[in-house]
């Protein structure tokens, strides 16, 4: 085993039992983690030979790799879970998003439209198609076509922290620091204790400059660190600032 | 962003502000230097000051040394969804026939790269780590998360800043199409001239690397082993204050692979193999 001094998941640890997999594996979910290659080695090594004592969380589980397995370009674990998946499940549209998916995987882009806009088809409201489209544009580099479908997008879906996050860093992409603001203020009047969103306010007011623009990310860096000391960008921002 | 104006030169400027990375080029928040403000960088200006008002030749070739190639490609490595950039260092007398020998990478961000506040923390802190082990801050370096890149963006900030103080500065971008899993070849270009409007002549040439087959080789072995995991960035530093930016204990892992490139960590090998053929 590698001894990790990073405090990183040593994911070749084959001591693991299947229970601590399956409980680092909801974290993961939970926490919205992108750790594919671990999910992947972690599920092939330990938790695929006990599958069926899942229970419920087993298509979650089954998700969750599907998804690793592509973003780590390993269609074989990723058919086996889409093909799982889509037995128990035959007509869904959270199954059929895979299936968009994995033809964006393989660089497959018509196909990959064509699914998700049967999927937009079927329900219009279904957000995960229509967010997939504008990664779509987003994969290929169009970061501009991304931004404005993105936009739209917002203006039927306006609570959704997600997006409005996404389009934050399209922004920042772009230097149009003013925008990306906008958005992160979006964020904060729906998360006002987040310390994140006001930490990354602050710095974002700090890059435009400006005397008011100061006054803001003082405040806001201040904030973030009295919602959480440990906060150690916030604390240098604070020192930054001042 | 403030354009370069190409006929000033850095000879010419005082040399003795203090080193502050986006000092006016960011509103009006640093129009007067203040040396009192930045008490860590008030100790620089004399490193600086020596490079500055030494001519400069033309630097045409950057050179990589091994420790900074192995670097820059384990943190693209790392976070392959993500851009990531950082920082060149040189050695102090960064002249040598016309060739810029870069000896070692400092991995900075991966997340809202365009960010100022903790930028110039990090090049407040690598400035002092620099100048204390005799380098000097020559280049910054970014790897795109796009793979195909349609868009035209500015360059950061962070690269215009770095050539104001040190005017044989290089930026160097990682072509993605030319990153593999086994390095067969040099991923990466270099650009070490501005052009008319300010703007980094894009692209760059190809990197030159010392011990090149033996660098790519040993670079292919880290990646397969993942020791990418225990590369630390400054957004690790940040997130968790005891890890070690200056990543010293990952030099030695890195030397060890340049030194004994069939001979890497015998167990670690025989469960990558084994992962592999799953």
């Amino acid at each position: 085993m590698r001894n990790d001094k990073t405090g990183n998941m040593a994911p070749y640890d084959v001591n693991l039992t299947w229970q601590e997999v399956r409980d680092i594996f909801r974290t993961w979910r939970e926490e919205k983690e992108r750790r594919s290659r671990e999910v992947v080695d972690m599920w092939l090594l330990t938790l695929k030979p006990m599958a069926h004592k899942l229970g419920d969380e087993r298509f979650l589980v089954l998700e969750q790799v599907c998804l690793a397995a592509l973003d780590c370009h390993n269609l074989e674990v990723a058919d086996a879970c889409m093909i799982t998946i889509g037995r128990a499940f035959p007509k869904s549209l959270r199954a059929h998003r895979l299936l968009a998916m994995r033809c964006e995987a393989v660089g497959d882009k018509e196909n990959a439209i064509f699914h998700l806009e049967y999927i937009l088809n079927e329900d219009k409201t279904n957000v995960a198609a229509r967010k997939r489209l504008i990664a779509m544009h987003k994969s290929v580099g169009n970061t501009t076509k991304a931004i404005s479908e993105l936009n739209e997008y917002l203006k039927s879906f306006m609570s959704d922290q997600e997006a409005w996050q996404e389009l934050c860093d399209l922004y920042l992409l772009h230097h149009e620091f003013s925008r990306a603001a906008f958005c992160m203020e979006e964020l904060l009047l729906s998360s006002p204790h987040n310390h994140l969103y006001h930490e990354r306010f602050a710095e974002i007011k700090y890059t435009q400059g400006g005397a008011d623009n100061m006054e803001l990310a003082k405040a806001h860096f201040c904030q973030a660190a009295k919602l959480n000391p440990n906060n150690l960008r916030a604390l240098f921002g604070v020192l930054q600032v001042c | 962003m403030a354009k370069l104006d190409p006929s000033s030169s850095a000879a010419t400027r005082a040399p003795c502000y203090p080193f502050h990375p986006f000092g006016g080029v960011i509103g009006t928040r640093c129009g007067c230097p203040d040396v009192n403000k930045f008490p860590s960088a008030s100790i620089k200006p004399i490193s600086i000051a020596s490079c500055v008002l030494s001519h400069i030749p033309k630097m045409t070739e950057v050179k990589f040394s091994p420790l900074a190639y192995c670097k820059v490609i384990l943190h693209a490595v790392k976070y392959p969804h993500a851009s990531v950039n950082g920082v060149l260092l040189a050695p102090e007398n960064a002249k040598r026939d016309g060739t810029l020998i870069i000896e070692d990478a400092v991995p900075l961000f991966h997340m809202a790269l365009t960010l100022a506040p903790m930028a110039e923390v990090a090049l407040q802190q690598i400035d002092s780590y620099a100048s204390k082990n005799k380098l000097i801050i020559a280049g910054y370096y970014e790897a795109s998360e796009f793979f195909d890149e349609s868009d035209v963006r500015k360059a950061n900030r962070m690269s215009y800043k770095i050539h104001e103080n040190f005017p044989g500065s290089c930026y160097v971008t990682l072509r993605n199409e030319l990153l593999s899993l086994e390095q067969r070849q040099v991923p990466l270009y270099a650009s070490t001239k501005l052009d008319d409007s300010g703007c980094w002549s894009l692209p760059g040439k190809k990197v030159k690397l010392e011990k090149e087959s033996v660098t790519l080789h040993a670079a292919s072995i880290l990646i397969n082993l993942q020791t990418y995991d225990e590369l630390v960035d400054f957004d690790n530093h940040l997130d968790c204050p005891s890890k070690d930016w200056t990543n010293s204990d990952l030099e030695l892992t890195i030397q060890e692979a340049l030194n004994n490139p069939d001979d890497e960590d015998e167990e670690d090998s025989d469960e990558g193999v084994e992962l592999a053929n799953n």
